[in-house]
């Protein structure tokens, strides 16, 4: 398909990029959650 | 509600896929069926293919900001904190976006023109307005937190009025000192203009989907924020009294 | 409607005349000015064919970093003496205030820079190959345009946290265009050649600027 390695490290650095500013909205949202629980205490 | 999120979770995955198949290969063959993807570039060849990401992500970027923008100065009208919340996200997601492509660009430069930077019109704007935008959310971070919303909404119309100006006094400037240009001048290949606008639609579809789960999350955090106000005034109060009496 | 105009200047005259009693901010900025010179006088040694090139991005670079100290002072004065909020409960319009702060900071600042430009003419052994009197206007339209937003973001940077940062933080990347055409403009005429795009843009960048400012000073001061 593709031999090229820029072209592959292109596509990989934009979802890895997308994919850790994510992870964070993931992260910060379990740790409100328990911020929630532990409020509702 | 509840459901619609995961539907469009699911149905942007497949557009994001379809759109990255297609600006991958020049020709896709599943079962009985044949798509037509982005054609080989003649010059450049399968590196060229790096465009169907690099340019869709400034144009959303840009939408982004553009959003930003229209909340910030909705925010100055109304006081409205949804708005706040909104330009907070845009900004956010956009600059996400627009790394995106300043980090793809110089990946391209790199085997096309043998150098990773290049001083050229675009990539030299790209950087400034991604400098704009991480000031604007630096101020975010430090401003006193009654008067973030306000100070944000006029930094993020500060940010938005300088956009043009950059984009044309370096236009100006690189037109007098020509550079290498990214992305070519000339008319597009009516295949690669539709490859390219369907990776775009699928980076919309996704750039909403993220502002989206970035303004829950937001909009939570500010109520735990509230709430943890609150309670520290209740055990707090003024005339000594403890406790919720 | 003389009111404003009236409050602008007792307030600018009222800078001035702490700034030349005090003496405080000058001797340190003289001082600053000639170190400025001095130091980037070590990062170069060109010829006088040179120094012609790049006299203009250093010469601005240098007035950006003696901007931002004078700017950072701006409304220390005032803060220490809650001045600012005796200005904001009394009837006096806002961009009295803001109007006569820039304009003490132009001045502040245009003297920095006529102390600075006979050094670095000296140093660098500048010759201007044509007009040099269209230096002045870029001189004052650059001068302006970095101090009416620095001014607005000094204030803003009031309500923050590392206030000294920020401001350079917010100023730098708003003030690019206008420095590119500074530079490219003081570069173009000491080159003999014609420099007439990049002023009229720094005029438009300075109307624009100067109208966002005076917009939305007076929210940035209300902000509570």
């Amino acid at each position: 398909m593709t031999s090229n390695p820029y072209l592959f490290a292109a596509y990989a650095v934009t979802w890895l990029i997308h994919i850790g500013y994510l992870t964070t909205i993931v992260r910060r949202y379990a740790r409100l959650k328990r911020e929630i629980d532990d409020l509702k205490k | 509600m509840k459901r619609t999120f995961p539907i469009l979770v699911i149905l942007t995955g497949i557009l994001l896929a379809y759109a990255m198949s297609i600006a991958l290969v020049p020709v896709i063959h599943i079962g009985g069926l044949t798509l037509n993807g982005a054609p080989t570039e003649q010059t450049m060849g399968n590196v060229q293919r790096i465009f169907y990401y690099h340019v869709p992500s400034a144009w959303t970027a840009f939408i982004l900001f553009f959003v930003n923008f229209g909340a910030s100065v909705y925010y100055l009208i109304k006081r409205c904190d949804t708005a706040d919340v909104v330009a907070q996200v845009t900004a956010e997601v956009g600059l996400v976006f627009l790394t995106v492509n300043l980090v793809t660009g110089p990946i391209w430069a790199r085997p096309v023109w043998g150098i990773w930077w290049t001083w050229d019109w675009r990539l030299t704007s790209t950087l400034i307005v991604w400098l704009i935008y991480v000031s604007y959310l630096m101020l975010r971070r430090f401003a006193a937190s009654s008067q973030t919303p306000l100070l944000a909404a006029a930094m993020g119309i500060f940010g938005a009025l300088c956009v043009p100006f950059v984009y044309f006094s370096i236009w100006f400037f690189r037109t007098q000192h020509p550079q290498p240009v990214m992305g070519g001048g000339g008319s597009i290949d009516p295949h690669m203009m539709h490859v390219l606008l369907i990776n775009w639609l699928a980076f919309s579809c996704f750039a909403f989907l993220v502002c989206w789960s970035r303004y829950r999350l937001e909009k939570l955090q500010r109520a735990v924020d509230e709430a943890h106000a609150l309670r520290s005034l209740m055990d707090n109060p003024a005339d000594g009294r403890r406790g919720g009496q | 409607m003389s009111a404003p105009t009236g409050i602008t200047r007792v307030t600018l005259l009222k800078d001035l005349r702490l700034e030349w009693r005090s003496k405080d901010a000058i001797n340190s900025m003289l001082f600053f000015s000639l170190l400025v010179v001095v130091v980037f006088s070590f990062s170069f040694d060109p010829t006088a064919e040179e120094s012609r090139q790049i006299a203009g991005g250093l010469v601005w670079v240098a007035f950006l970093f003696a901007a931002v100290v004078a700017l950072n002072q701006t409304w220390a004065r005032e803060i220490r003496n809650q001045v600012l909020d005796a200005y904001r409960v009394s009837p006096a319009p806002a961009n009295s205030l803001f109007i006569a702060k820039t304009l003490g900071n132009f001045i502040f600042v245009s003297v920095l820079e006529a102390l600075m430009t006979p050094l670095f003419i000296m140093f660098y052994r500048l010759r201007a190959l044509g007009p040099a009197w269209p230096l002045l206007l870029v001189a004052a339209l650059g001068t302006w345009a970095l101090v009416v937003n620095g001014t607005f973001f000094a204030a803003m940077s009031l309500r923050t946290r590392s206030r000294e940062i920020m401001l350079p933080l917010l100023l730098f990347p708003i003030s690019i265009p206008a420095l590119l055409a500074m530079v490219q403009a003081t570069t173009a005429i000491l080159n003999g050649e014609g420099a007439r795009f990049w002023i009229a843009f720094l005029l438009t960048y300075d109307l624009l600027f100067t109208m966002a400012c005076l917009l939305l000073f007076e929210t940035v001061l209300n902000a509570e």
